[in-house]
């Protein structure tokens, strides 16, 4: 039989013989079906599947497939996940029947991820991996944006639905889009923002602006730019913290006093007015705070996490909840502390009789080390507390809140920093952003898994930037070392990390200016015989090159002579803030500069997915995590 | 085993060009198709040759030599398949030495899979494909595969820009 079979079709080469290619065969690759070519192409590993889009239009359309990335991303970023998490099983045992963390298509399990499959949107699936391999690499495109040019008092930042908005007292309140102004809406003059949250709600987004003087503005944005809707003068003085859960508000001021409001906007949408519901007030000083603001469909949560410094202890990160419902009026009435009766002591909270006030704080033996100095920065949002220490270290906890207790828990530093850690925000679902004090250093953490597994091969990544580099080559062309000083040097005065999402963060920083009249009064620089590539004089070098009217590295003999493609800008592709005619910065004078950077390329973030985060957490180690969602879920009920 | 095989009764499979190919009737029924078939005809099945008309008898044979080798296999139980995508591109060692035939064959082998819907036999034959194409840039994968390239250069070069990301690992 087997003879007869070869003997009949010569056609076929049965034999082991190798793989040979066939020019116009018979039976071509595009004979199969679409279906048969999505399950070739299912079978490639991405960096291929991006490979075959380059082969011809029919593949190209294949393997865009939406439905093809989303099980690569599923396998990719979800499914280890799933088989960490070990009780999994146990949760979910109808599930685990079938095979459940295998993907497929109806069935798959997204595990907290279930926000990206659940909003109706149309989802780019390939972009969504695009984002999340970048990030889960640390790898990042890097702008920068001009915001102000002399120095000015600290300017405030927040990023929400990709857009980001600035407030200052020079230039007032700014929406970005790409680097480029969109709108803007001037402050009264002598107003200075001193902190800053938006939101955005049914379409539009608030943006609630705090002030030194105490004033508290809501503003929203219209088509032509933005509206005041309401403003709130208050005498409790500089307003150092803001959270926002529309229509609700809660601000910390300087005189150690948190205010409570609401805000109704009229019928016609375009003013508010703003209801006090109460304020707390404490007698020491707290510093640093963050406030968090959930709000359910029945109550509202209203957390003030801060650091204080206890005398036996050291500094102790404490905790004061407080619920109510939607109307402000009192949902319960009890109150409860953990372990430390000292803190009692030591923080008095003046509350209204009927309002639940319950407070905790951090066992001094679990945290004793922890908190030799006050923390630079501390960031509150769901059940996670994250502070940024000046050890180069950074501490989380997690936050059991439940009807019946309040606990901080689970305190964990986390290493990796090299320098301070001078600012630190983590998100509802536990990703964080943090960034060290010289600025040279972002780094990106995924809490959730890091508390949740004891072993991990890496706590964090470190975000590089890819353009940032790349820039300075092209600026510098052959002189690479230069580029790479250059590069670090201005990196080097990155200072705050300020707002985060799924693709993009924000750092606002300062960069002081060097003056080359300094150096070279200092004694020659470094090289006798060097030659200037920007002038091609001999005798220094380009970063000591005295001409003026551009800047050194917008230099236009370099520009000529080096053809080293687009210059857009000066820095990173800020171009548009650049002026024409702005003095060569060698020669300027020092001056600082405030910045933005914005990183792209970053994670899925979002609270809303916060009901599946229930199902598929081990309850053994994240008792904190589902305790919480059990509050939030009952409070709900 | 002996005991089993005389149970073991024969079909006649009768492939697209009209050759009666004997087979056992647990090695035809790795195929669900043949498998449905044989329950819908009952004992008519085992005495009519079953026409497998979109299947050649060259085809067909090297489908029954897969099928032979693998009929004591598990049959995974649900038609999820995502449980032989997890090692993408591993095959094991019969299976590659199997699937060593050229291009054509290969296709008609998957086609055949495909139609004859013998699930384990078709992610092989799409595994093969798919190590073909591995690690290739477009331009080796055309060679490969004979296809042309109607891009234009700019648009051949924004795809690769657009995907520069996901190089290197």
């Amino acid at each position: 039989m087997k003879r007869k079979y070869l003997e009949e079709d010569t056609g076929y080469d049965t034999k082991r013989a190798p793989k040979k290619l066939r020019q116009g065969g018979r039976i071509h690759l595009f004979h199969l079906s679409d279906e048969l070519l999505l399950r070739i192409l299912s079978h490639l590993p991405v960096a291929t599947l991006v490979k075959c889009e380059g082969v011809c239009r029919k593949l190209d359309g294949l393997a865009k497939d939406n439905e093809l990335w989303r099980e690569k991303y599923y396998n990719q970023f979800i499914r280890h996940r799933a088989r960490r998490l070990p009780r999994l099983q146990s949760v979910s045992r109808q599930v685990q029947e079938s095979s459940q963390l295998l993907y497929s298509s109806r069935a798959a399990q997204w595990l907290e991820q279930s926000h990206l499959v659940r909003s109706g949107q149309e989802v780019s699936w390939k972009h969504l991996y695009k984002v999340k391999y970048n990030w889960t690499i640390g790898r990042a495109r890097t702008s920068e944006v001009l915001v102000g040019s002399k120095p000015t008092p600290a300017v405030l930042a927040r990023l929400q639905n990709g857009e980001l908005y600035t407030a200052d007292q020079a230039h007032g309140l700014r929406r970005w889009k790409n680097g480029i102004v969109q709108s803007f809406c001037p402050f009264e003059p002598d107003k200075e923002p001193s902190a800053m949250a938006a939101e955005a709600n049914g379409g539009s987004i608030f943006v609630v602006i705090g002030f030194t003087d105490g004033c508290i503005s809501i503003y929203t944005t219209t088509d032509s730019g933005f509206r005041r809707l309401a403003n709130m003068p208050s005498s409790a003085g500089c307003v150092s913290s803001i959270a926002s859960a529309w229509p609700y508000v809660m601000s910390m001021s300087a005189s150690r006093t948190v205010n409570l409001f609401s805000c109704s906007t009229t019928t016609d949408g375009s003013t508010a007015v703003i209801r006090s519901i109460t304020n707390l007030h404490t007698e020491t000083e707290l510093s640093p705070v963050a406030l968090s603001l959930r709000k359910t469909s029945r109550t509202l949560v209203a957390g003030i996490a801060y650091a204080f410094n206890q005398f036996i202890t050291g500094w102790c990160l404490g905790l004061q909840e407080i619920r109510m419902d939607l109307e402000g009026v009192v949902v319960g009435n009890r109150t409860t502390t953990s372990v430390d009766t000292p803190i009692q002591d030591k923080i008095k909270l003046q509350t209204k009789p009927k309002i639940i006030s319950r407070s905790a704080s951090t066992s001094p033996f679990g945290l004793h080390p922890s908190f030799a100095r006050a923390p630079n920065s501390l960031s509150y949002c769901g059940c996670y507390v994250l502070a940024g220490l000046p050890d180069n270290t950074l501490m989380v906890y997690t936050v059991t809140s439940t009807h019946d207790k309040l606990e901080i828990n689970m305190g964990r530093r986390l290493w990796g920093h090299t320098s301070a850690v001078s600012a630190a925000e983590v998100t509802g679902t536990g990703k964080a952003l943090s960034i060290s004090a010289k600025g040279d250093e972002i780094r990106y953490w995924e809490l959730e898994e890091l508390l949740t597994s004891s072993s991990q091969k890496r706590t964090s990544t470190r975000i590089y930037s890819l353009s940032m580099l790349n820039n300075a080559i092209q600026r510098r062309g052959d002189g690479l070392s230069l580029a790479l000083q250059d590069l670090k040097r201005e990196e080097s005065h990155i200072r705050k990390c300020v707002s985060f999402d799924e693709e993009q963060a924000i750092v606002v920083g300062e960069r002081a200016r060097d003056c080359p009249k300094k150096a070279t009064s200092g004694g020659g620089g470094g090289g006798g015989g060097a030659t200037c590539y920007n002038c091609g004089q001999t005798g220094h070098i380009s970063r000591e090159c005295g001409q003026e009217g551009h800047m050194a590295r917008e230099c236009p003999s370099a520009d000529a002579t080096g053809g080293q493609g687009p210059r857009a800008g000066g820095w990173g592709s800020g171009g548009n803030s650049y002026g024409g005619g702005r003095e060569c910065y060698k020669c300027g004078g020092r001056e600082t500069v405030p910045l933005l950077v914005l990183q792209a390329g970053m994670v899925v973030v979002g609270t809303e997915a916060a009901v599946a985060v229930l199902v598929a957490k081990p309850a053994t180690i994240a008792a904190g995590l589902v305790t919480w969602l059990e509050t939030v879920i009952k409070a709900e009920a | 085993m002996s005991a089993k095989a005389e149970e073991t009764s024969q079909l006649i499979l009768q492939s697209s060009d009209n050759e009666d190919i004997t087979v056992d009737k647990d090695v035809a029924e790795r195929s669900v198709l043949i498998k449905n078939m044989v329950s819908d005809l009952g004992e008519e099945a085992m005495t009519e040759p079953i026409p497998i008309p979109n299947v050649n008898a060259a085809v067909l044979k090297k489908v029954i030599e897969w099928c032979t080798h693998h009929k004591n296999d598990p049959i995974p139980a649900t038609e999820d398949d995502s449980d032989s995508r997890k090692k993408t591109t591993d095959i094991e060692e019969w299976d590659q030495k199997f699937m060593q035939v050229d291009q054509e064959m290969l296709f008609e082998i998957i086609l055949a899979a495909n139609y004859l819907d013998i699930k384990q036999l078709l992610d092989v034959g799409c595994k093969t494909v798919a190590n073909m194409i591995k690690g290739k840039s477009p331009e080796e994968i055309r060679k490969t595969f004979n296809i042309q390239n109607d891009f234009t250069p700019e648009e051949e070069d924004q795809i690769r820009r657009e995907n520069e990301w996901a190089e290197d690992r």
